[in-house]
This record gives structure tokens, C-alpha cells and sequence, in this order.
């Protein structure tokens, strides 16, 4: 259902094409790079996050706000004390979002909130498969996962849902996104959680749990195709 | 190293415990994609971090046990003792300006780092001359040192600028930076180079660690010819390698 | 002392230092137990001053340009300095009929005043981002509350205007009835900004909500019937279609109130942040002898702060959790974890969905 290929752009130094069953970005990281002189920090690195929406040139607030969650996320899983005064320049390009088409926000507002949210999470993804592709220094892997719960109270995994149909008949009560770190193939700390809607705490604990299972059985995917990469670097060697 | 490759195969994602820690193996020398924490220095009894996605090395190297990732990557950073090639961009009064990577930070090359330097003695670059030099300094907060002699000996050694003599015709092929050190360290093991000679191909060669691999022949084809070759050798596995030089040799010479 | 650069040791006074290495100067503190710049304690939140009124300004009859009809504001000052003004104003816009039976959106602009011009900068673009999606997850006001679905007429000698037009066979009356709505917008100005101001700004616009009301709309009778002369081309035989139009006015005397669907939620932040006890500042001097005593084993101690309120602060904490609730449940919790070493795990989110809770019912109250 999730397809990814690594190292899509030549030039950069790592990238990463992310397609899940309904929506599709397209990233890439470089650096260490040299930045300008007013984003130069010391101690540590600067990171970067652009987003550019799959359709209209932004970045537009909404971008400005998935950018703000991934550059205070990958702050703390980038080594940035191995990179002072230097620049890490993440980019986006969101190639497909489930509502693209005009006019299909319109049936509920709460769409504007899950519209982005699918973004957010296949910009996540893809930006960590981006990260190992650069040999940027991390801290730990992450994962991340987005659930909803209906109105009858049912966890929904929404990277899953297909058609634009089926994501405008569920009828949310909340949506939630979820950035496990993952030490030592376990699941160590939430990264990032990002839930909106209407919920209570047995809502809550739901979604974790949800989310962690999900996580343990997506993230053996992504050890095998990091496995695939390292091999395919050393291609010559064998 | 290739058979070491072959039988343990422990791949290291970041935030992954290290094999040899959990052997309790005693590590002397810390190498590529492994780092230790001020925290963890201070509270969790050096615990080692995994950086990077790779293969974890463990040497005896003399007395001393090292242990590395290693990973390949596209960019890169400068190392003390590194052969680079290097691009000169500037030009200063005590020093060039160089670049070894695109877009990142720039290193100096300094003109006291040339044989027989004197005052008024200065190399005559021009912006955009290839270098072969090597990373003398790293320093932690002014830009890395390059030097174009052994600073030991002071002879040339080799380094200096890549330049195609008259009627030669050289190129610089851009690669990825674990097969520029495969090509540059291990050449007894990784006979790609000796098999393009053995297809009566001369050529000079200079393999900067930066991923930049110059070469100069004598003709245009043949220039272009190992370029190819050497391209796609990147891309194959090793079996494939006398298909692939077959192949450019019989389109580009013959 | 120097050190091997030879660089001689510099003293800054507080202020500087505060600037230079925040994190330095807010660990420092926390190993005394004090947080900087105020005396509050850890879970200590700033007062909230909040006053809502549901006056009427009208700037439409003011300037002709701006057509800023404010009908609820709510003006908050938080701890001793900041001060936030929410104002929500009304526009009119026609009906988009997918939107009739969902909940009403709201634009928000929320200005961080710091003696600047020039476009917004991300703080506001994603705080206002921030207040819109919450709006909409909060399904706070029906559409249909806002729908226009009763037109008076106002005859031109009397002071009276007839709502009880359901007998009144008038045809521009039908054509406006359920056609046009109320938009919501909401212009939100901080003052002297003492930390993250998303949350507050949040509480503000939610007090401002709860007296939310709008006017009953009217027309008057002598312009029922204006049309307006259309060229369509000027090379062609003059085709000359009128249009008609009307004027929508509003009886302010005559305000609606606007009932919530669901209760306001109170938002609030907290940050979670590890002290560094290699810093302890020595405040006994050390005799010779007990430099051979083992050191104690450092330990480090996490600490939540309720209420990120300084620039110190703000600048320090970087692992933030944000909760807004309310009486039924949340509406939206943001938990980041921006700094590698002081992580906001899952038992400090228990934690802070308890004091979030807490926090809402003791400044809900205040706000309504």
C-alpha cells in the first residue's frame, strides 16, 4: 500500500518519494550546507523546512504551520551539535493530497484540519527515509502514524483510505497524528502528537495503543528497505 | 574488508545498540557515525549512539580497537588526513579559497602550505583550477586547512593542480564517496582500475575522497570512454564490471 | 582564567547574559528553584484579567471604506505586562449551499504588535493558523446560526421596522432570505508579548465568542424597487438591463445572540525542561579537604513549568505540550518534543491532561 524509492533525486544528497494509498510527497534533504549569515547558530545546525503545497504556490499559512511541527521535531532527532554554523535544508513538495480536486473541501470544515494533517504524515515519513538517504546524523528513527476515530467510536487508520469518497464519509470526531521515536528497534517516546476534535482520555490511550502497533509492524518495512539501501551502496563491493 | 562485509552483516540504524556494546567489547577509537553524548558522558555511563544507517566495523588496529559505520553518502565533510580535490574559488592574500563540496562551508589553502614557499614566492591559481591537496587541520571554529605537500617532508608528493597538458584531455566524474575510497584504498582487492589498463587504456587518475575522481587521457573518446566505465561501475555489482568495459571499450575505441 | 586560545574571561551583566546563553541563565534559576524574571512557582500560571463586552462599533458609518461591524471584544491581561485584544467582526457572504448544515468557520489575523511592519511573521501566520483549525475542531457556532432567514422592512415615515414579514408577499425579501450569511472574522492584536502567545490568544477569542451577537437585518421599503442601469457594450446597440439591488441594513438595537453548540474550550501550555546540576552554583566554600571526597553522582531532575511565560523561558523549552479542553473532553492537545534530552514522555502528558483540567475549570469561570 505504502510504496517508496529512495534517492530519487540525483543532485541532492538524500530524498525520497513517499506514496501511501492516498496521497503522495516528494522530498529531499542536503547539507551540511553553508548558511547565510543571519541563520548561523554557533553551537549547533540550523534546520530548514520548506513545503510546497500540491497545488497554488505557497507556502501558505497552513504550510507555515507543518513547517514550524517538522523543523521543532527534527530538531530533536538531528545530531545538531555535529554540525555548527552550518545548515540542514529540508523541502517538500506535496505531489498529491486525497482533496485536491475543487470544491471537495467543502463538505465539512474539519476537512481543512485532515487535509493537512495526511500531509503533515507522509511528510514525516518521508522526510526521515530522506534523512538516511543524506547520512544525516540522527538521534534515533522515528514513525508516523495517523488515526482517526469515527463517530461509532472506531480507530481508523487513515493512511489506508483510498478514495476521496470513503475519507469524506467518515464522519471524524477527532483526528490524530502520532511521531514515535524508535530506539533500538523499540518504541522509546512520542515525538510529536498532534490531535484535534472531540475526545476524552480512554480516546487517547486508544489511539497510542493503535499507533504503536501500527508502528512496530510498519517500521520492520522500513529496517528492510534501509537494509535494501545499504546494500545497494555497497553494490560493488560484493 | 569485502569478506568482513559478507559475514557480518549487523546493520546499524540510528538509536541502535551497538553489537559490540552489547558484546561488552572495549572500544579504544571511536570512528564515523558512532558518537558519545555530553549527557550520556555525564549520566548513562558513556553509552554509545549509532548517528547513522550502515554496517558497524569492528577493528584491531595495533592495540587499539575501533569501531565505525560505515555508510556511504553523496557530501561530504571535511576529515584530517583526507586526499581532496578541490575547486579553487577565491583568491585571498595569505590564502586561496576552496570548495570541496557544493554549497557547503568553503576551506582555505593557505600559500605557506605549498613546497619551496616563501613570501614572495605564490602559486598562480585561478578560480575554478582543480587542486589534489590534502585536509592538514580541522579546526573547531575557523574553516578547515587544505595543504598541497607533505608538510613532514616537504616534497610535492603528488599534490598540486590537475591540469591536462597540451593535446590531453581530462574530466571530473562526480561520485559517491565510498566508492572514491574503495577505488583509492583498496586496490588490491577492488582491481577496477587495473582492469581498465589491462583493456590498454592509459590514463592519469587522481581520486579525491570528496567524490570527485579526475581523469586525463589522450584523446577525447578514451577520456570519455573511462568516464562511462567508471560511471557505471558505481551502479553494478563487481561480477558485471569486464561486461561494462567490454562493452564502452568496443563503442568508444574500437 | 583563560584558556588556551587566550581568550580572557568576560562577565556579562544579567541582562546580557540572559540574551547571550538563556538556557544557562533559566538552569541556574531552576537549581535555586526560582523561575526568572517573576517569583512564580513551577505549576504557577500568570493571572488572567479578561473583560468581554458585547458592544456594538460600526465603523461603516465612520469611513466608507472600512465596512468593520465588531460585535463582540474581549480584551485580556495576562500576568503584568501582556495584553491581548480579540475583536470578531461580521461580513456578509451568499450561501454556499454544501456549507448550510455544518459548522461556521471563523478568519483570524492575529497581530503580534513589536514595533515593526511589513508582512507577518511565522509566530502570527501559525498562530492564526493554529486559532482557525481549532475553531473548526471545536465546532463552536452552526451554520445556520449565522444564516440570514428573517429580512424586516422599515417603512419610510415610521421609526418601526416590521420583522413579521412572513404575510408580506415581497419578492426581493424571498431573494435574500436564506441566501446570504454572516462570516465571522477575527482580528486579534498582542501587546508587549511576554512568551508563547497561542494559547492566550486562543482563551481570549473563546471569552469573546461566548458574547457573541448578531444584528437582525432589514431593508428599507423606498429601495426595494432601485434598479441600476447595466451597459452591457458600448460599440453594439445599447442593450440596456437594469439590475436591482438592495440595501442590506443592520438593526443594531436588535442583536441576536448567538448560542454555542458546544462549551469554550480553555487552552494551556506546559514545558518540560531537565536541570543541569554540572552548573550548581557553590554557595559554600569547599574546604582543601573535601576535594577527596568522591563527587556525588549528578543527578538530573525534570521539571514541568505550567504557563511558559518569559522569553527566557520560551527560548529554553523547547519540549512543549499544549492542551485545550473542555468541561466534555479536549478539543486539541499539541505535544512537541523539540529537545533531544528533555522529553515530555506519555506520563508527563498524564500529568498535564490533570493540570489542563484543572487549569479550565478554574479559568473558565473567570472567562465567561
Amino acid at each position: 500500500m505504502v510504496s517508496i524509492k529512495y534517492s530519487v533525486l540525483k543532485n541532492l544528497d538524500g530524498s525520497c518519494e513517499y506514496t501511501t494509498a492516498n496521497s503522495k510527497v516528494i522530498t529531499g534533504v542536503s547539507g551540511p550546507l553553508e548558511p547565510k549569515q543571519r541563520h548561523r547558530l554557533p553551537l549547533q545546525s540550523a534546520i530548514e523546512v520548506f513545503i510546497k503545497p500540491s497545488h497554488g504556490v505557497g507556502p501558505s499559512t497552513r504550510e507555515v504551520l507543518m513547517q514550524d511541527k517538522l523543523a521543532t521535531a527534527l530538531q530533536s532527532i538531528i545530531v545538531t551539535e555535529k554540525y555548527p554554523r552550518e545548515l540542514i535544508q529540508v523541502n517538500a513538495q506535496i505531489l498529491s493530497n486525497p482533496f485536491d480536486s475543487f470544491g471537495s473541501l467543502q463538505n465539512d470544515p474539519f476537512n481543512e484540519i485532515v487535509s493537512s494533517m495526511i500531509d503533515l504524515n507522509s511528510c514525516f515519513n518521508s522526510i526521515f527515509l530522506s534523512l538516511i538517504d543524506a547520512n544525516i546524523a540522527l538521534k534515533s528513527c522515528y514513525f508516523s502514524n495517523l488515526f482517526t476515530i469515527n463517530d461509532k467510536n472506531q480507530v481508523i487508520n487513515i493512511t489506508n483510505v483510498e478514495s476521496l469518497e470513503s475519507l469524506q464519509s467518515l464522519s471524524h470526531k477527532s483526528i490524530h497524528l502520532l511521531v514515535f521515536e524508535i530506539e533500538e528497534n523499540k518504541i522509546s517516546n512520542i515525538l510529536l502528537m498532534d490531535s484535534k476534535g472531540t475526545f476524552h482520555d480512554d480516546d487517547i490511550i486508544k489511539v497510542i495503543d493503535a499507533a504503536q502497533a501500527n508502528t512496530e509492524l510498519e517500521f520492520k518495512n522500513i529496517r528492510s528497505l534501509i537494509k535494501e539501501k545499504v546494500k545497494d551502496d555497497y553494490i560493488w563491493k560484493v | 574488508m569485502s569478506i568482513e562485509f559478507e559475514e557480518q552483516q549487523n546493520l546499524i540504524l540510528p538509536g541502535d545498540l551497538l553489537e559490540c556494546e552489547k558484546n561488552n567489547k572495549i572500544i579504544h577509537i571511536l570512528g564515523q557515525g558512532i558518537y558519545l553524548t555530553y549527557d550520556n558522558m555525564l549520566y548513562h555511563n558513556n553509552k554509545l549512539l549509532a548517528t547513522n544507517a550502515g554496517i558497524e566495523q569492528y577493528k584491531t588496529i595495533g592495540s587499539n580497537n575501533v569501531c565505525n559505520i560505515e555508510y556511504n553518502s553523496k557530501r561530504y565533510i571535511p576529515q584530517q588526513g583526507d586526499y581532496v580535490i578541490a575547486t579553487v574559488t577565491n583568491s585571498y592574500s595569505t590564502h586561496f579559497v576552496c570548495s570541496i563540496a557544493n554549497f557547503s562551508n568553503t576551506v582555505h589553502l593557505p600559500y605557506a602550505n605549498f613546497p619551496q614557499a616563501t613570501k614572495k614566492n605564490r602559486p598562480k591559481y585561478e578560480n575554478g583550477d582543480l587542486v589534489y591537496c590534502r585536509v592538514k587541520l580541522l579546526r573547531k571554529n575557523l574553516p578547515a586547512e587544505l595543504e598541497c605537500m607533505d608538510s613532514e617532508t616537504g616534497n610535492k608528493d603528488g599534490f598540486g593542480i590537475l591540469e591536462a597538458e597540451a593535446g590531453r584531455h581530462s574530466a571530473v566524474l562526480n561520485c559517491s564517496l565510498a566508492y572514491c575510497r574503495e577505488l583509492l584504498f583498496n586496490d588490491k582487492e577492488f582491481l577496477l582500475l587495473t582492469k581498465l589498463v589491462k583493456n590498454n587504456l592509459g590514463f592519469e587518475v587522481a581520486i579525491g575522497v570528496n567524490g570527485k575522481i579526475w581523469i586525463c587521457t589522450k584523446s577525447l573518446t578514451e577520456t570519455l570512454c573511462v568516464y562511462k566505465i567508471l560511471e557505471a561501475c558505481e551502479k553494478v555489482n563487481r561480477s558485471e564490471h569486464d561486461g561494462i568495459i567490454e562493452k564502452f571499450v568496443k563503442e568508444f575505441i574500437k | 582564567m583563560s584558556d588556551e586560545n587566550g581568550i580572557a574571561l568576560m562577565q556579562f551583566p544579567k541582562e546580557v547574559l540572559q540574551r547571550l546563553q538563556p538556557d544557562l541563565v533559566f538552569k541556574r534559576h531552576l537549581n535555586l528553584g526560582l523561575r526568572p524574571r517573576s517569583l512564580m512557582k513551577f505549576d504557577e500560571y500568570r493571572e488572567v484579567i479578561s473583560v468581554s463586552n458585547d458592544d456594538i462599533t460600526c465603523d461603516n458609518q465612520v469611513t466608507q471604506e472600512s465596512n468593520t461591524i465588531i460585535v463582540s471584544t474581549n480584551t485580556s491581561k495576562i500576568g503584568n505586562s501582556m495584553v491581548i485584544k480579540t475583536d470578531i467582526s461580521l461580513g456578509v457572504s451568499e450561501v454556499d449551499n454544501n456549507y448550510s448544515n455544518q459548522y461556521a468557520q471563523i478568519w483570524p489575523e492575529v497581530i503580534v504588535n513589536r514595533g515593526r511592519i511589513g508582512a507577518p511573521t511565522d509566530e502570527e501566520m501559525i498562530a492564526s493558523r493554529l486559532i482557525y483549525e481549532d475553531f473548526i475542531a471545536g465546532r463552536f457556532v452552526k451554520q445556520d446560526e449565522l444564516i440570514i432567514n428573517e429580512v424586516g422592512i422599515k417603512k419610510p415615515e415610521e421609526d418601526e421596522i416590521n420583522y413579521d414579514t412572513e404575510d408580506v408577499d415581497e419578492e426581493t425579501i424571498n431573494e435574500i432570505r436564506d441566501k446570504y450569511t454572516f462570516v465571522l472574522y477575527a482580528k486579534i492584536n498582542v501587546y508587549s508579548r511576554e512568551g508563547p502567545v497561542y494559547d492566550h490568544v486562543h482563551n481570549s477569542l473563546m471569552s469573546a465568542l461566548t458574547k457573541l451577537q448578531v444584528p437582525r437585518v432589514f431593508i428599507e421599503e423606498d429601495s426595494i424597487d432601485l434598479k441600476i442601469p447595466i451597459k452591457k457594450s458600448f460599440n453594439k446597440k445599447q442593450t440596456e438591463k437594469t439590475k436591482k439591488t438592495f440595501n442590506l441594513k443592520f438593526d443594531f438595537k436588535n442583536m441576536n445572540k448567538i448560542n454555542l453548540s458546544n462549551k469554550i474550550s480553555i487552552a494551556s501550555n506546559y514545558g518540560v525542561i531537565t536541570t543541569d546540576p554540572t552548573i550548581l552554583i557553590e554557595t559554600e566554600e569547599r574546604d582543601d579537604e573535601s576535594m577527596d571526597i568522591e563527587k556525588p553522582e549528578l543527578k538530573k531532575e525534570k521539571i514541568m513549568i505550567s504557563d511558559i511565560s518569559s522569553d527566557i523561558e520560551e527560548q529554553s523549552i523547547l519540549s512543549r505540550i499544549s492542551v485545550s479542553c473542555n468541561e466534555d473532553g479536549y478539543s486539541s492537545i499539541r505535544l512537541v518534543n523539540g529537545h533531544s534530552l528533555d522529553k515530555v514522555t506519555v506520563n508527563d502528558l498524564k500529568k498535564v491532561l490533570e493540570m489542563a483540567k484543572l487549569k479550565q475549570e478554574s479559568l473558565y469561570n473567570n472567562l465567561e
